[in-house]
């Protein structure tokens, strides 16, 4: 019986509805947050990108000079380029993440997770191995980068 | 490995080739395949001979179309092997190792560090 307020029905469809619209507003949250990240994330990597190039470039020239330090400067550099990478990793898309993730085992020469060796193993082969490595990851995200400009 | 990455790894060899002095660079003329009927200008063609091959690394300035009649000037970095004086095996990806020889290459045509050296005595 309805005493003059609005069916019962209405109430339950609201009673619903409220429920719907908090799974909405957490999945709107969820989205907002990766769009969010995205933006951000493509702008830091803009402002790494010219960074990456740069210890590209140092590392190609400590391995020149591997014989006159004994590899001192690369192993710094490739130190450097491991901390860039392990910062730049959660930054970027699967693929890409997939290439840096590779190389940063290559980096600490291991064969099982926990049993890594430190940077400071790397000779001149494997110097040259992760420079070839570093640089093609470079021209990866470079172009990923790019094309994200056309996206927009 | 496909051939991007077997071009990317050959880029780096000539690169350690180079810096040990095993490869010489000079400059030469482009071959005319490279320069007509195109609007691209080569500044800087380089030649070497690598394990009995030549090979080239060059820039070329071109045109950048972004809309019908507008475009900006943009430069790139090529680096082929060259089979009967035809640049085959063109690589032009954008590439650090593929930069240094460049710029390392450029050195070595010009005998950059004995001209200094001459300068500076």
């Amino acid at each position: 019986m309805n005493d003059g307020g609005l069916p019962g029905w209405v109430g339950d469809t609201a009673d619903v509805l409220s429920i719907v619209s908090v799974f909405v507003t957490f999945w709107l949250g969820y989205q907002a947050k990766n769009i969010k990240d995205y933006f951000f994330n493509r702008v830091r990597i803009g402002e790494i990108l010219p960074e990456l190039n740069d210890e590209a470039t140092e590392l190609l020239r400590a391995l020149r000079g591997w014989e006159s330090d004994n590899g001192r400067n690369t192993r710094l550099v490739i130190s450097r380029i491991k901390g860039i990478l392990f910062n730049l990793r959660r930054k970027l898309g699967s693929e890409e993440r997939k290439s840096v993730s590779y190389l940063l085992a290559k980096i600490e020469n291991r064969r099982f997770y926990f049993f890594g060796n430190r940077v400071h193993d790397v000779d001149l082969e494997s110097g040259w191995e992760i420079a070839t490595d570093y640089a093609a990851i470079i021209s990866q995200i470079t172009g990923v980068h790019n094309d994200a400009g056309w996206r927009q | 490995m496909d051939s991007d990455e077997k071009m990317a790894k050959l880029i780096a060899q000539v690169l350690r080739s180079t810096y040990n002095g095993q490869v010489r660079w000079e400059v030469s003329e482009p071959p005319v395949n490279l320069t007509r009927a195109t609007d691209s200008f080569i500044p800087l063609f380089l030649t070497a001979v690598y394990k009995g091959h030549d090979i080239v690394v060059y820039e070329e300035r071109g045109k950048y179309w972004t809309d019908e009649d507008t475009f900006n000037w943009t430069a790139s970095l090529h680096f082929g092997i060259v089979i009967d004086s035809i640049v085959v095996s063109d690589y032009v990806k954008y590439s650090p190792v593929l930069r240094e020889l460049y710029e390392e290459a450029k050195k070595n045509a010009s005998n950059f560090d004995s001209l200094l050296d001459n300068l500076l005595d």
